[in-house]
């Protein structure tokens, strides 16, 4: 069971302070939403820990190490963008299997563990030789997820998970992200501008803003 | 269009856009017919010793350009992709605009001053300055091509997500972004085949018009015209088919295609 901590994270563009000395925790099987409005640093905030910009100052903490000066291929982060994307030249099992075969894992472990992800995320087996454009969006949501649990994940980075979601489907959809991520007990954080996701899918919410974070009940 | 609509400028329009077409696609035709027309005379080029050396070294000299291309393009394009640079704007037009529209005589006088016979390593009038003067002038289509699917690729976060689950930019470049722009880069490298195959300037000057060296189907052409013009006439039509077969062929064989988002 892992747990993220945030200390002092500070990153600036042109002299202006995005990120202003953040702190902050997530624990094992807790799922915190940061919210804000566009500009506001969620996105440098998202690739700071993924690793893509390099901080300032400040620490990251995933269990006992100090990771922000790591690779992002090194951190074992799963990052799930709005889109999920999901690589649209491989099938369903190549893109489940895609941090496997980078890890020269043979073909038949690998079809096992596709299996075994598949029942995890609750799709079924047949799914596995479809092509991308075949699923629909709610399958395609599980597929990314079972993409990034192939790799055992210390943290989930959703960005917008809702984001291309129907209204109509929304909170089904989000229950269900909610209950799954809650069944996988890795901690998540969910980068949102809505409210309504924030607290559909979070336990609590950050708000950010001024490069601070503060918390906010929903 | 609406077929209801009949007023005056969908006439204008009409009439503009079958004209411009006419006008692109009868030289092509006429070309084609004229040589069937002239079929006996025109045929004459075929025993012609110095006709078919123009043909191979033009063939294979394309071959090469090619092939150069195909190995540079992709590790330049994600270099220009990953590592922006605040000389973009004067790197990449370098490398892309100004040579497409540079006058390729021009092209032939610099390599002629710089790789010529006053300079230390004297190329000029061989078999790789008619590579060299071709390369300048073809590359820059599939170089322009990659760079465009590889940050339409960036864009769609598809490499931050490959590299979250572990790949290193070897995976990046093999397993992400070459195949998502297979369609892209082999559209570009026909392009640059057909340029390569009628490039003219550049080669006359740099590296001259020598029979059996370095003679290329241009330069041949433009020899004969003068003199006997049914063998100017039959190697423009070999011209014209390679290039309208190359490019149409792969143009339907390979259609360029978005990244398809959820």
């Amino acid at each position: 069971m892992s747990k993220l901590t945030i200390h002092n994270l500070t990153k600036s563009y042109n002299g202006r302070k995005i990120l202003d000395g953040l702190d902050f925790e997530v624990k094992e099987d807790e799922i915190v939403a940061i919210m804000g409005k566009s500009g506001s640093g969620k996105t440098t905030l998202l690739l700071s820990m993924l690793g893509f910009i390099v901080p300032e100052a400040g620490e990251i903490w995933l269990d006992e190490q100090e990771i922000s000066g790591w690779p992002i291929e090194k951190r074992q982060i799963a990052y799930v963008p709005q889109d999920y994307a999901l690589f649209p030249h491989l099938s369903v099992e190549n893109n489940i299997a895609f941090g496997l075969t980078i890890r020269k894992i043979d073909v038949t472990t690998r079809k096992n563990k596709v299996n075994e992800l598949l029942k995890i995320v609750e799709l079924s087996p047949e799914i596995a030789h479809r092509s991308i454009e075949e699923l629909s969006g709610g399958e395609k949501q599980r597929v990314a997820l079972a993409r990034a649990l192939a790799i055992q994940p210390n943290l989930f980075l959703f960005d917008e998970p809702l984001g291309a979601v129907d209204i109509e489907t929304k909170e089904p959809v989000g229950r269900e992200l909610r209950l799954l991520i809650k069944k996988l007990r890795i901690p998540a954080i969910i980068i949102t501008h809505d409210p309504s996701d924030a607290k559909n899918l979070g336990d609590m919410t950050y708000y950010l803003d001024n490069g601070r974070l503060s918390k906010r009940e929903v | 269009m609406n077929k209801t609509t009949k007023d005056g400028a969908n006439l204008v329009i009409k009439t503009l856009s079958w004209g411009w077409i006419l006008w692109f696609a009868v030289p092509y035709f006429f070309i084609l017919t004229t040589f069937f027309v002239k079929f006996s005379a025109a045929a004459s080029v075929l025993s012609d010793n110095r006709f078919w050396a123009a043909f191979f070294i033009s063939v294979i000299s394309a071959l090469v350009v090619v092939v150069l291309t195909a190995l540079f393009s992709v590790p330049v394009a994600y270099y220009l992709t990953y590592h922006p640079s605040r000389y973009a704007n004067i790197i990449e037009p370098l490398l892309i605009d100004i040579p497409q529209t540079f006058p390729p005589v021009a092209v032939g006088v610099i390599y002629l001053f710089m790789l010529g016979p006053s300079s230390p390593i004297n190329i000029a009038f061989t078999f790789a300055a008619v590579v060299i003067a071709k390369l300048l002038v073809s590359a820059p289509f599939t170089i322009g091509y990659t760079l465009r699917k590889f940050r339409e690729i960036k864009d769609s976060k598809l490499d931050l997500v490959a590299r979250s689950l572990g790949a290193h930019t070897g995976d990046v470049v093999l397993r992400v972004l070459t195949p998502l722009a297979r369609r892209d880069i082999t559209a570009g490298l026909t392009l640059s085949w057909a340029r390569s195959m009628g490039e003219f300037g550049g080669s006359l000057i740099f590296a001259g018009v020598i029979a059996y060296k370095t003679e290329i189907l241009p330069t041949y052409t433009n020899r004969v015209v003068g003199t006997d013009p049914f063998l100017a006439l039959a190697a423009t039509t070999i011209l014209t088919i390679f290039a309208i077969v190359t490019i149409i062929a792969v143009r339907s064989l390979f259609k360029p295609k978005k990244i398809t988002r959820a």
